[in-house]
Order: structure tokens, then C-alpha cells, then sequence
């Protein structure tokens, strides 16, 4: 259970609403309505415990030439910070083996090392670098990694449809100088509060990538997973498709599958 | 299905992998690499090549039993080289079982062990012996048999090896390149221990985190790894030098050391240190550096620039670090063909010798890579055993494919 962070966006919301109808402003009350947006979607995901899953990435250049990436994604949930993951590489080939371990924070930069296997070296990376791409795709590694409330602040803005479905529209800040990103647009649907697409707008404000979530499941009766998202970059002409097989769930990982010492054993 | 290709393995935490399956649960993995050096100076001595061109074999073999807290892994090498007898080679990387119980891990057979922090060398990491046939970057290692057994703790690992097998480093032959004008006689080692290779040898190490900060402290008693290489001249008939050889003699050393790498904002802050207890009374190295990464300097072009300050206690030759810098500059394209070029140069501050070095890679295919390397070396006048190998600046060109 995510439970601190429940009670401080809790604590946060009935501020918010108290300020909003003391000084009864709009931007106060649009900001309230767009953390309560995030919170609730992320109160929806609390408890999913552990997943693994193997995704595939197809990255195609402006030229519509296709290159593929294979990896498979363990994630633990933490009780009271970011979630932990790992990402094994199986393909391209030069690449089979090679470990990301990655402890996310609720605040402050996560912490990153990279095992590789060729050297039996692990080594930790300088995890600021969170707006590079991943993979040489069209995904940040900050679009991939494990999104937690306090890394945005938020804003609702109106209702609208996205893939037949009602949406509500909210933009989110992000609260680090070091992403790529001023805003991003986020459609999330009413009734499941699934994300359904995100607009990201560059450090200059402009329209940089849209990414489409679909084929969403539900697990568990509770836990939605998309199973394909896609990625456009607006400026490039660039996309990459990431899709994810069936998700397992409660696979029985815990936080020494994450310690950093263990990493040498992952395949 | 998803549950077929993968199978979990709760105590490792991770899922083995899928592809590459033989009969009865192993799985294998090839590599195959063919590679052509030319050196850019003519040959010092008639038995020498200017162009030389090898093949590389190297396999992977694995299997898991008791849903994996048992491990088979199995890794050869090959390489056949055109011109250097002693560069045709070959070598057992890995042949260990590893047992996993809670957090108790014990491996047994031959493995590869890194430590350290460094990119420009590696003072602390003394486990494995260079294969220094592969390269004079000293990357490349030769397996060392082994018994480890390792504690984790959410805080970092404790882990004690006991070796014995003792691996003799590898030079270049009479025929080969980037070698000492005077060849390494390998087959006569001396060894300050009496049991030689067979002395049983031990380490100790414990490696953890805290905050941002990685680091490791390690003990070591054994065969030195870095052989000192005495001349043994061969005397005539009249009582005068006709010739000689260098031959290896593997001190008995106590080592102690530290690494540690520190994440701080887009910098990492890396430093490595050891005393060594040898013949000679014993002295330390210290080795301190620095990163700093520039994210999507031109589009998704990331630029690295590393810089690294070495320091070695010895002042006897051949050390080629005394007071060594690096600096270098690694360019990351972030493309789908992964582009990667590594340029630098290291300089001895002493006698001002310097070796500069591109490493530049990119993907063919999913299944092939390919990869330039170029080296100079020069000033190494005033070491009567390197003088020669200012002749050896090369360019290198390999392919490797994956089965």
C-alpha cells in the first residue's frame, strides 16, 4: 500500500479545496480537479504487488525502415517510494544480457546501474540523463519509467472524447529541470481512469510527441495494462510501436530481486 | 504461449531467457568475429606482420535447475591469429555451478569477477588475470577457478573467494605486435611462492550503496596478477651477452583496496586505490575521475567527457602508469543503428609517453556489429623494454556475428 502517499495527497487535495473555496479561483480549483484526476488513476494501480512482462519495440525511421528490440520488464511495487524494475535486453543480439535496474524515487533522481555481461561489470549511470532516448527509440527514458504523483504538479483543463471514449483533459508540469518536456497533455478516460493518449510539448513548448495507449486488459479484476502504445514524434516523423505480451502478476518477486548486488545474476 | 517461453525464477527475482533452446534445457548462444589489424609503421623485425587478420569464437551455455537457484554456465573462447603463435588462443571464460539459497550464493568453478570504478584502467580489479594477447587495454580476462561465497544484504554484498590455479598472463610471441623489443618468455615463470600456481589464494570483499554512492572494499593475498619481468640474459662461450629473454616472476602479495562511484547531479565522481604488501615493501595507486554527460547536445546526440588522473607508487619499469592522465570524449548517437565512438588519449606525465585510442561501433543488423579501433603510441623512448612499441600504432576492423 502506497499509504503515505495516499494520506499526503489527501492532506494536499483538502488543502487545495480549501483554498479553492476561500479565495474561490479557478486555477486553484483546475489544479485540484487535476491532481484528484492523477491521484485516483494512481489509487487504481495501488496493490497490483509485482509484474513481469515481455515487450517488443519496432522502431521506423521517417523512411518507414524498421528495426526491432526485445526486453523483459519485472516491477515491484515499493510500499513507500518509487517502484523498482529491471529490464533485461534479448535483442539486437549485441545487446542479449545487458540489465537495467532501476529504483524510482517520489523525489530527487532515481537510482540507475546498468550490469554488462561481457565484462561482468555493473556500473551506475548518471540518472539526470532521464530525457535521452531509450534505446535509441522514440521513448524517453523518462516516458517509460515509473510515473509517480509528485513528479508533476497538475492542471485540469476540459472533457473531450478520445477513441470513443469520454476523457477528461489535463496537463501535468513536470516538477525536475532536468526533463525534456514544459507540459504534457494527458487524456484519461472517465470511466476506468486509463490513460489514453499523452501530448508531450517540448523544452520550447512545442508539439514534440504524441503517444497512443490501446489494447487495453484488465488483470486481476482490477488492473488495467495497455498492451500497445505508440509513439510519434511530430518533429522527426519517427515512431516506435511498443507492445507488451500478457502481463503476470503476484509472481512472487520481492525487494531482494531488486538489490543492486544481485544484478549479476539477472538473465 | 507467455507461460512456456518464460519461467520464473522467484529466488534470482528474474525470468530466464527464451530464445536459443537446445534439448534437455540448455541454452547456447555464439558469437563468431573475424578481424584485420594493420600497423601503421613497418615491421621492427623481419618475423613481424603489418597486416594481421584473426577469427574469434565465443560461446555461452547455461541451464537451470531447481527453478533456477541452480546454475550451470559454461563459457568458451577461441581466437586463431594469422601472424602470433601465442595470439591463437584459447580459454575457458566461465565453467561454474552457482547455488542460490535465500541470500547466501556459493559459486564453484572458473569465473570472471570485476571491481572497480575506472574506465581508464583498473587498479583494484585483481581477481582475473589479463588475456594480454586480446588487447593492450587490458580488458580482456582469462577465468580464474574459484569457490565464492557471497552473503546479500539489502545494503550490499559480502563475499569471500578461495583460488587456487593460478592463471599466467598472456604476451605476445616472437611473431606478434605491441610487444617488448625483447620477447616474454612465457614458459619459465618464476613464482616467489613456493607452490606456485597451486598456492591456495584468498580475497575478501564487501560492495554496497548508500544514497547515491556505490563502493567497495576488498582484500586480497595471493599471487600478484602483474608479473615483474626480469631480463635473463643468455651468455656465451667468452662469458659475453649474446641475447636474453624477460621472464615473468608473480610476487606473493597482500592487497588492500577501495573503488567508489559517486552519482552527483549529471556528474559521476569515481575513484580506486590499493596498498600492495610485495618483495620490495609495498606501495599504493590511486586512481581519481570524473564524468559529465551532455544529453542531446545535436538532436539525441549525447556527448560524455571523462577525464582520469592516475597514479602508480612503483618506480619500476615497465609501469606505464606512474603519473597518468585520461581524457577522452564518448559520443553516443542514440540511433537505431546504436552508434557509439569512444576517442581519447592517456598521458604518462613522467616521461611523456602517450596512447591515444578511437573506438567507434554501430549495429549492421540485429544479428551484427561492427567495430573500428585505432591506437597510436608514441614517446616511449626512455623505456628500453616499450621503445619498440611506438612501431605498433594499428587500426582494427571487426565484424562479429550472433547465432
Amino acid at each position: 500500500m502506497k499509504l503515505n502517499k495516499l494520506l499526503f495527497n489527501k492532506f494536499w487535495l483538502a488543502a487545495a479545496a480549501a483554498s479553492a473555496t476561500l479565495l474561490a479561483t479557478p486555477v486553484i480549483a483546475d489544479a485540484a480537479k487535476g491532481m484528484e484526476i492523477a491521484v485516483e488513476s494512481d489509487k487504481r494501480n495501488t496493490g497490483f504487488g509485482d509484474t513481469l512482462s515481455e515487450a517488443n519495440m519496432v522502431l521506423r525511421n521517417a523512411q518507414g525502415r524498421e528495426t526491432t528490440r526485445k526486453m523483459r520488464i519485472s516491477t515491484l511495487e515499493t510500499a513507500d517510494d518509487g517502484d523498482k524494475s529491471i529490464t533485461v535486453f534479448d535483442f539486437p543480439r549485441d545487446v542479449k544480457g545487458i540489465a537495467l535496474l532501476t529504483w524510482s524515487h517520489k523525489e530527487g533522481s532515481d537510482d540507475q546501474w546498468i550490469y554488462f555481461p561481457a565484462r561482468k561489470r555493473t556500473r551506475r549511470i548518471a540518472s539526470d540523463n532521464k530525457s535521452g532516448p531509450f534505446m535509441g527509440s522514440e521513448f524517453a527514458y523518462e516516458d517509460i519509467s515509473s510515473q509517480e504523483i509528485e513528479q508533476y504538479t497538475y492542471k485540469y483543463i476540459k472533457d473531450d472524447t478520445v477513441n470513443g471514449l469520454n476523457v477528461f483533459v489535463t496537463e501535468r508540469y513536470p516538477t525536475d529541470s532536468n526533463s525534456g518536456y514544459t507540459r504534457q497533455v494527458v487524456y484519461t478516460d472517465k470511466a476506468e481512469y486509463r490513460v489514453q493518449k499523452v501530448d508531450y510539448y517540448d523544452r520550447k513548448n512545442s508539439l514534440l510527441k504524441t503517444l497512443n495507449f490501446s489494447n487495453y486488459k484488465q488483470y486481476e479484476d482490477k488492473f488495467w495494462r495497455p498492451h500497445t502504445m505508440k509513439m510519434v514524434n511530430h518533429q522527426t516523423k519517427k515512431e516506435t510501436d511498443l507492445t507488451f505480451d500478457s502481463y503476470n502478476f503476484k509472481t512472487g518477486l520481492n525487494e531482494q530481486s531488486f538489490e543492486q548486488g544481485r544484478l549479476r545474476n539477472v538473465r | 504461449m507467455f507461460g512456456k517461453r518464460l519461467r520464473l525464477i522467484p529466488a534470482i527475482g528474474l525470468l530466464a531467457t527464451s530464445g536459443g533452446a537446445l534439448a534437455q534445457g540448455w541454452q547456447a548462444d555464439l558469437e563468431l568475429g573475424a578481424e584485420l589489424r594493420h600497423f601503421n609503421h613497418e615491421s621492427p623485425q623481419a618475423e613481424q606482420k603489418d597486416w594481421t587478420g584473426s577469427v574469434v569464437f565465443e560461446g555461452e551455455l547455461t541451464r537451470d535447475w531447481l527453478g533456477g537457484n541452480l546454475r550451470a554456465t559454461i563459457k568458451p573462447f577461441a581466437r586463431a591469429d594469422s601472424a602470433d603463435s601465442e595470439r591463437s588462443h584459447a580459454d575457458l571464460r566461465e565453467a561454474h555451478l552457482l547455488y542460490l539459497n535465500g541470500s547466501w550464493e556459493l559459486l564453484a568453478g572458473v569465473n570472471k569477477v570485476f571491481w572497480g570504478a575506472l574506465e581508464s584502467a583498473h587498479l583494484v580489479d585483481i581477481i582475473n588475470q589479463t588475456d594480454g594477447v586480446e588487447n593492450i587495454d587490458g580488458e580482456d580476462k582469462l577465468g580464474q577457478p574459484m569457490v565464492r561465497v557471497a552473503h546479500y544484504f539489502p545494503f550490499g554484498t559480502a563475499e569471500a573467494y578461495v583460488m587456487s590455479g593460478f592463471r599466467d598472463r598472456t604476451f605476445p610471441g616472437q611473431d606478434g605486435r605491441l610487444r617488448t623489443e625483447i620477447p616474454v618468455d612465457t614458459n619459465n615463470p618464476e613464482f616467489q611462492s613456493k607452490n606456485g600456481r597451486e598456492t591456495l589464494e584468498y580475497a575478501l570483499r564487501f560492495s554496497g550503496n548508500v544514497g547515491s554512492l556505490d563502493y567497495g572494499i576488498s582484500y586480497f593475498n595471493g599471487n600478484s596478477r602483474d608479473p615483474k619481468l626480469n631480463f635473463q640474459p643468455l651468455v656465451g662461450q667468452q662469458g659475453q651477452v649474446i641475447g636474453g629473454t624477460l621472464v615473468p616472476f608473480y610476487e606473493d602479495i597482500e592487497q588492500v583496496s577501495i573503488d567508489a562511484l559517486w552519482a552527483l547531479g549529471g556528474w559521476l565522481l569515481k575513484a580506486e586505490s590499493f596498498y600492495r604488501d610485495d618483495t620490495e615493501g609495498g606501495f599504493s595507486a590511486l586512481g581519481v575521475g570524473a564524468e559529465y554527460t551532455l544529453v542531446g547536445v545535436i538532436g539525441n546526440i549525447d556527448i560524455g567527457l571523462l577525464g582520469e588522473y592516475l597514479y602508480d607508487g612503483r618506480d619500476v619499469q615497465p609501469v606505464l602508469t606512474q603519473r597518468d592522465v585520461f581524457a577522452a570524449t564518448r559520443i553516443v548517437f542514440n540511433d537505431q543503428a546504436g552508434t557509439e565512438v569512444l576517442a581519447g588519449v592517456i598521458r604518462d606525465l613522467d616521461d611523456k609517453s602517450y596512447i591515444g585510442l578511437v573506438e567507434a561501433s554501430r549495429r549492421l543488423s540485429g544479428r551484427a556489429e561492427i567495430a573500428l579501433e585505432l591506437r597510436f603510441l608514441s614517446g616511449f623512448d626512455n623505456d628500453q623494454n616499450l621503445d619498440f612499441v611506438q612501431k605498433d600504432d594499428f587500426g582494427q576492423l571487426e565484424v562479429r556475428w550472433y547465432f
